[in-house]
Order: structure tokens, then sequence, then C-alpha cells
């Protein structure tokens, strides 16, 4: 079944402003929470640096836009959306280690191992990891979440956490030759589309939001995960490298097999409008989030960066 | 960049890959069932748990299909408040729970395991009383086990709807475990309500039995609130009486006449049998709607029905006559077999039946009542006499019991006589405890009478038993200078005192019933057990007010609650 875009959406420079000022808060408190006046505390350092890598934020300001298009009231939940950027950079670290990617750079900068040594960069993402169970933890209590909904979703965190594990070890069995679309919708819906999808979770409990709403919205997220990977996919090969932070075309170079090897440019962008206007359908019944939703969902497939 | 195009059929079956893995489509799930559904199930579960405890209830009555059906529609909105309360209740205690910190599993745990456990207990205490048999209580356990059942699933469905979400165990179970225990629940009570157990025997006609001709005379004298104890005392505390004679009687204990109910005791009494077989077990029944019928409710059933119902004054709570005592009395027996007797107030004897004789039932003797339901016409004007000037209970009935033993003293030949005195009973409760001196010098009068009493019935040759029934439910005892046994050595059920009687009148003792023991006073000779079939037909059956009055008399006295 193939579902067609809403047609609501809100003016861009709405969602542009309200993606920069949640970027803006998420920001501020990653530099707060990763603060180390002490130079010589190298794991805090290393820290410092795998969260505060420079990268997009896509996720923790999804999640915030989450917790606001559903009508959240009072303070964002910032906490909760650090501990999901501090999940997402701590596997990025692990990600780029030799014995995984062996990816010398990371958003333009050297990845953590090349500046600290593997082992500082191992323990920092564990270090990392930990923090971000903390940070979750007193950012549900500061969000307002009742303790019975805590206990849920920090249990949500750990299996994400194992399902990127799992999701990784997938990744780094996939052939250059191996093309199977489930392979590759596998690999990615336990890395990208995971994290997605907590997001989403921890932004509707933020909100208060539980059962159809909450369904629909993980729906959303799901297809927008997916979306994400794929439009990833396509600038690795049509974006510049000023924009993305790493070389045109470098998942080609290197072999790797991504949805516009597997279907070709118009064949993944096709597939990404697919899965764009499915997650719009979703939460198309939503009432006033649908719009931002929506809107964040074209700003998805529309992103060049 | 090296991308490669693809045919698009690859992109086609991607897409169906991707619709199989949860993508490409989303949106609302299903809504939760509309409100009409979620409505028309709590009124399935509430009618089946109607249907349940009046089916229960009904069943050992062997009620009419009519009553089924006043009773359903009476019992209906009480169950279905409670219903509702108890789902308001649960869902209060669950946020409460959840609140606090309990996880969901264990909220669902203990409300679904409280939910069945009270439901359990509940039906089964609603139906229970007064249920005597195994076949009933069986009924009434799968019924209650069903209940108990429906109620832990509905507290679990309703939590999982509510807080489920990523809860998958708290999700409800298909729904086929819900509409099978539904209709389980449901065939049951209506079975119980549509195939009750087989309907008392009727009335058997009031014709002579070929029996011997009875030639003894007998007094059998219930005394309300005397136990054996006081009996002994007497002579001390009044030895001008002479009490010390009647205290030396032999005398056993009565078995299975205990009951919290005196009517209940002393129809016990009367039928020689307990109550699950002479049925009378109650002493009220509630009026619903208008109705003739009087319907015997469980207590608590019954309290909820009033509660709801009088209000409106669509239910009132009235005294229940005897209409389905299933066993005749010993003087019903007497009367079958040609004996006349005189009947005083003895419990069970309202409404007066068709006897040789005449009855003054407990109705009249408490009461005061004067229609032919309540006393025999021939005495109807000593009633009015007794009752006139506004006298109260204890000096009327000493007064009816002198005119009764008055004229069973001037019978000729074979007679029996049943009293049943309340006058030192409800002069001891209602003079405040049988502690106080004014109690004690109440009680005089009403003891000397009942000694002369007792004197002029021997002295026109009856052989006297003399029954006490102790306050607070004590042993009661049967006293007889014809029972051989002395100082309380034995016991005698209610069956064989009934057969004694019987055969100190001359007559054959019931068959299926128990033997005359010859250290009671029966005869050595037993004549063959004949029939005595079922109680006579009533001469009319009590108006709803006389019903309605006689449950306000015996409040008064004391005898309800």
């Amino acid at each position: 079944m193939r579902v067609r875009p809403s047609p609501v959406s809100p003016p861009d420079g709405t969602l542009a402003a309200a993606l920069e000022r949640l970027r803006r808060l998420v920001e501020g408190r990653l530099d707060q929470l990763t603060s180390c006046p002490d130079p010589a505390d190298t794991l805090a350092q290393a820290q410092r640096q795998a969260i505060l890598g420079g990268g997009k934020l896509m996720r923790p300001v999804f999640l915030l836009l989450v917790a606001e298009a559903l009508g959240r009231k009072g303070h964002p939940p910032v906490d909760v959306a650090c501990a999901i950027e501090m999940v997402h950079a701590a596997s990025l670290v692990l990600d780029d280690l030799p014995c995984m990617d062996d990816a010398a750079t990371r958003r333009g900068r050297p990845a953590l191992h090349r500046l600290w040594g593997e082992a500082t960069a191992i323990l920092a993402a564990f270090s990392v990891l930990a923090r971000a169970t903390e940070v979750l933890r007193e950012g549900l209590v500061a969000a307002g979440v009742a303790q019975v909904h805590r206990e849920a979703l920090s249990g949500r965190l750990a299996q994400v956490v194992e399902t990127l594990c799992r999701g990784q070890l997938l990744d780094l069995a996939l052939g250059p030759s191996d093309a199977a679309l489930e392979r590759l919708e596998a690999i990615h819906a336990q890395k990208t589309g995971a994290l997605f999808v907590l997001a989403a979770e921890l932004g509707a409990a933020c909100a208060g939001i539980w059962g159809r709403e909450r369904e629909a919205l993980l729906a959303y997220a799901r297809n927008l995960g997916l979306a994400f990977q794929v439009t990833d996919d396509l600038l690795d090969v049509t974006a510049p490298a000023d924009r993305t932070g790493k070389p045109q075309g470098r998942d080609a170079a290197l072999g790797r097999t991504t949805f516009v090897s597997v279907f070709g440019l118009e064949g993944a962008q096709a597939l990404c409008d697919d899965l764009i206007a499915a997650a719009r359908a979703a939460v198309a019944s939503l009432g006033p989030a649908a719009a931002l939703l929506s809107a964040f969902a074209e700003h998805v497939r529309t992103r060049t960066a | 960049m090296s991308a490669r195009a693809r045919p698009s059929d690859d992109l086609a079956r991607a897409r169906r890959h991707l619709e199989r893995r949860g993508y490409l489509h989303g949106g609302l799930p299903p809504a939760p069932p509309a409100a009409w559904r979620q409505i028309t199930f709590v009124l399935a579960l509430w009618a089946a748990l109607s249907a349940t405890l009046v089916g229960g209830a009904l069943a050992r009555t062997g009620a009419s299909w009519a009553q089924v059906k006043v009773v359903a529609l009476a019992v209906a909105p009480p169950l279905l408040v409670l219903f509702l309360t108890a789902l308001l209740a649960g869902r209060a205690v669950a946020l409460r729970l959840l609140a606090w910190g309990v996880t969901p599993q264990r909220v669902a745990a203990v409300l679904g395991g409280a939910a069945a456990l009270l439901t359990l207990g509940g039906s089964a205490g609603i139906l229970w009383d007064g249920l005597g048999s195994a076949e009933a209580a069986l009924r009434v356990g799968v019924a209650a086990v069903g209940c108990a059942m429906i109620a832990g699933v509905a507290a679990r469905r309703a939590l999982g709807r509510e807080f489920g979400g990523e809860q998958e165990n708290l999700r409800a179970p298909p729904w086929r475990v819900e509409v099978l225990l539904l209709l389980a629940i449901t065939g049951v009570g209506a079975a119980s309500a549509v195939l009750p157990p087989a309907p008392p025997p009727g009335p058997a006609a009031a014709v002579p039995l070929a029996t011997p001709a009875a030639a003894g005379r007998v007094a059998v004298v219930g005394v309300e609130g005397l136990s054996r104890g006081g009996l002994e005392a007497l002579p001390a505390v009044f030895p001008a009486d002479d009490w010390k004679e009647i205290a030396q009687w032999g005398w056993v204990e009565i078995r299975g006449a205990a009951a919290a109910l005196p009517a209940v005791a002393w129809t016990s009494v009367a039928c020689g049998a307990p109550p699950a077989k002479h049925g009378v077990q109650v002493m009220e029944e509630v009026r619903l709607f208008g109705g003739s019928d009087g319907i015997v409710l469980p207590a608590t059933l019954q309290r909820l029905v009033v509660m709801i119902w009088s209000p409106l004054s669509a239910a009132r709570v009235a005294a229940r006559p005897s209409l389905d005592r299933r066993l005749p009395t010993f003087w019903e027996m007497a009367s079958r077999a040609g004996c006349p007797v005189l009947v005083g107030g003895w419990w069970g004897s309202w409404p007066v039946r068709q006897v040789l004789g005449e009855v003054v039932s407990e109705r009249a003797w408490l009461g005061g009542a004067t229609g032919p339901d309540a006393v025999s016409p021939a005495l109807a004007g000593a009633v009015a006499a007794a009752w006139q000037q506004g006298r109260q209970a204890p000096a009327a009935t000493d007064l009816l019991a002198e005119e009764l033993v008055r004229r069973a003293a001037a019978r000729q030949g074979a007679s029996l006589l049943a009293l049943w005195l309340p006058a030192i009973d409800l002069a001891t409760r209602l003079g405040g405890g049988p502690e106080t001196l004014t109690v004690a010098a109440g009680l005089k009068p009403h003891l000397k009478l009942l000694r002369v009493l007792l004197q002029q019935l021997a002295d026109s040759g009856y052989t006297i038993w003399l029954l006490g029934m102790p306050p607070g439910g004590g042993e009661p005892f049967a006293a007889s200078r014809s029972v051989l046994l002395r100082g309380g050595e034995g016991s005698a059920s209610t069956a064989e005192l009934v057969a004694v009687w019987l055969a100190q009148l001359g007559l054959p003792p019931a068959a299926g019933g128990a033997l005359p023991r010859p250290e009671l006073g029966g005869t050595q000779v037993v004549a063959a057990a004949v029939e005595y079939g079922a109680p006579p037909p009533p001469v009319i059956r009590p108006s709803a007010a006389s019903a309605t009055v006689q449950r306000e008399v015996l409040r008064s006295l004391g005898y309800l609650r």
C-alpha cells in the first residue's frame, strides 16, 4: 500500500526556526554536561570531543520537536534529548574504530581513536553510554514522567543500545556484493531507525502521549528513520564534502552497499519519497501536531547536509 | 558516483518487502472498540452476573418463571451499581498504585487477583445463604469461579487499554476467551433459573388416614427463653410455685433444633426434621413491584434490592408465612389421623391450615390478628379479647394460653395441644436483661401461670412435654414425666420426639421417620409407619398487608432485626 503525503505543512520558516532553536538548546546543554575544566582528564576530554563533534543533532532535535508538537507544556526535555545524542555519539566512536569501519575522519575532523588512541576511544564510548543512562534517568524525572514509565523507558534505552550493536555486526558482515535489500533494511532499522524510534518514544512520553497516538508516532518514526538513511546515502552521492563533512562519493569508493548502490539514484529517491509520504500520512490524523511533524519529514527528504 | 539503474520490478519488490517489515504504512491504529461496544460488553457482563446470582439464589426455592423475571428485574439495578462501583474503584486504585511507582505488571496482577477473589467471595457469599444441597453448592461454585475469571480478565483488559502500549503482557487475551467465559456464566445462571429443583409436593387433601384411632392426650408446651439451668433453678427462686417436681422430670437435649431464628428452630421441632428438609429457613421475604407472591432472597441480595427499590415503594419486606413448608407438623399428622388438635402460637402455624381442631397461629398469637389466615374462626373472639385494651404480647399470649388450656382440658378423649409461650423470653429481653431484679419480678407472673397451666393439663390427663429453647442459642431441651432418662443422660432428635408424641397419642410413626424410643415414653409395640403426606392446604393465603404488619410485629418484639 502506498500512501500519499499529507498536504498539510507549516511554512518552512516556522520549522527552520524551531529546529534552530531546539538545536541550540541541545548544544548548550551538551556543552554543560561535558564541561571539563581539567585538561589532564583524558577520558572527560575524549568524551567531550565525542559528543560535541559538530553533528547535526538531528535525533535530539527530533525528540524535542515531537514533544513540542504533541503539546508538551513547560521546559523542553533537553536532558532526555541529550541522552539520545550521547548514545548516538558513542555508537559513532565505536563504528569508526579500525576493527570496524576504520574511519579516519568524522564530521570533517579526525576520528576520536585517531586523536586519543583506540583504547581511550573505546573507554570514552562506554563511559558516554553509561553517562547517557544517567542523564536519561534524571532527564525523565525533570520532565515529570511517571516512575512506571521511567523504568520502562530506561529499559528501552538498554534495548536500543543492544540493537545498535546487532545492527553494526550485521553491517560489518555485509560485503560489497551483498546487495540483498533485506540485509540493508535490517541494518539500518537497527541503527538509524532504532534511535529515531526511541527518540519518538521519549518525546511522546515527555508529552504524556500514550495509546493510539503513540502507535501512530512510532510508525512515523520508523518510516522517517529509514528515509533518513536513504537520504544519507543519496547525499553521499550528490552533496559536496563541505556540506556533509565527508568526501563526496566515499561510500562508492569504499565499495559499500547502500540504497543508492542497490536501487540507483532514482530508485533510492523514489523509496525515500515513499517512506516520507508514509511518515507524513502516519501523523496526518494527530491534529495540530501533524503539520510540524509532516514538515519535519519533508525537511528530512529535502535536506542537503 | 557509480549508481546503478535497477529495473522497476526490483523497486516494486523492495516496496513489498518494506511493507511486510512495517514500513510504508502507518497512521492511527484501529480505534478501540466503540463506546456502544464497550457498553454492550459491560452490560453483557453484568447480565451474566445477574443471571448467575438470580438463578443460583432462586434455584433452591423452586420459584416460578414469573418470579425469576421479577427478581431479575429487581436485582439488576443494584448489581449494576455494584459493578460500576467496582470498575471505578479498581481504576482509582490502579492509578494510585501506578503513581506510587508500582509497575503495571504488578498492578495488573494485584487488581486482577483482587477482582477475581472479591467476585468469587461476593457471589459465593450472596448465593451461599441457605443453600443446603451439594448440587446447589456446586452450581454456585462454578458460577462464582466463572464470575471471578471474568472479573480478572476485565481488570487486566481495562489496565491494558489504559496503560498498555509497550506492556505486551497487559494486553487483553483473545476475545474468544472472554466470550466463552461470558457464555459459560450466562449458561450456568440461565440453567439455574430455568431448571429449578423439583418443586415441593402439593398440599395433601384434608382427609383422615386409615390409622388406629387416637386414644391419648398429649400437650407439648414450648417455652421460648427457658434453659435447662433456668428450669432447675426455679424451685429455689420460686418455692411457692412447686417447680420441684417438674424440675425432676426426665429430660433430654434436643438434637437438630438449634437455630438463630425461632421460626426455624420451632418448625424443626414441629416437623421432626432439619430446615433443609422442612423448607422453612427464613422469616422474611421481599414483595416486589406490588406482586402477590413474596420472594426469598439471600440476605445480602435482599438488602441490596431493598436499598435500591424501597425509596420508590417498589419493594417491601414482609414476614414470610410458612407456605413453603414441605413437611407436616406433628399436630397436622395427628389431625390427619383423626386426633383433634389445639395449636397456640407455634411457629410454622401461619397461615392456618385445614386441620381437625383449632389453630391460633403466631400471626394472631403475637400480633392479635383475627383474620382467617391467622386464627380458626372458633378462636377469633378469644384472640380479640386477649388483645383488647392495648394489651401487650406477654400478657396477651398468657391469656390466650389460659384459654387454650381451658379448652383442651374441657375436651373429652384423645387430644393434642401444642403451645408456644414467648412471655418469659419477651419479659426478659424487653425488660432489660436477665440479671436485673426488675426482670426477675416481671417473670414471676408468667412462670406462675405456666406452672398453673401445666398442673391443669396434668389434672386433665395430658401427658405433658415441656420444651425449652434457651436464650442466646444454647441447646434446647425436652422434659416430661414419661422420659426415663434422668439428669440429661441422653439426647433425642426432633424426629424421635415427634414419633414419641404420636405414639403417646396412640398413632403410628411417620414413614421414613424415627421410631418412638421407649426410654422417652414410647410404647414397646410400634404400629406400622404410615405416610402422613404433605402439609394440608391453608384455609386462605395471607394478604400482603397481613404479612407486612406481621413483620413489624416481629421486629418490635425483637424476633427480626
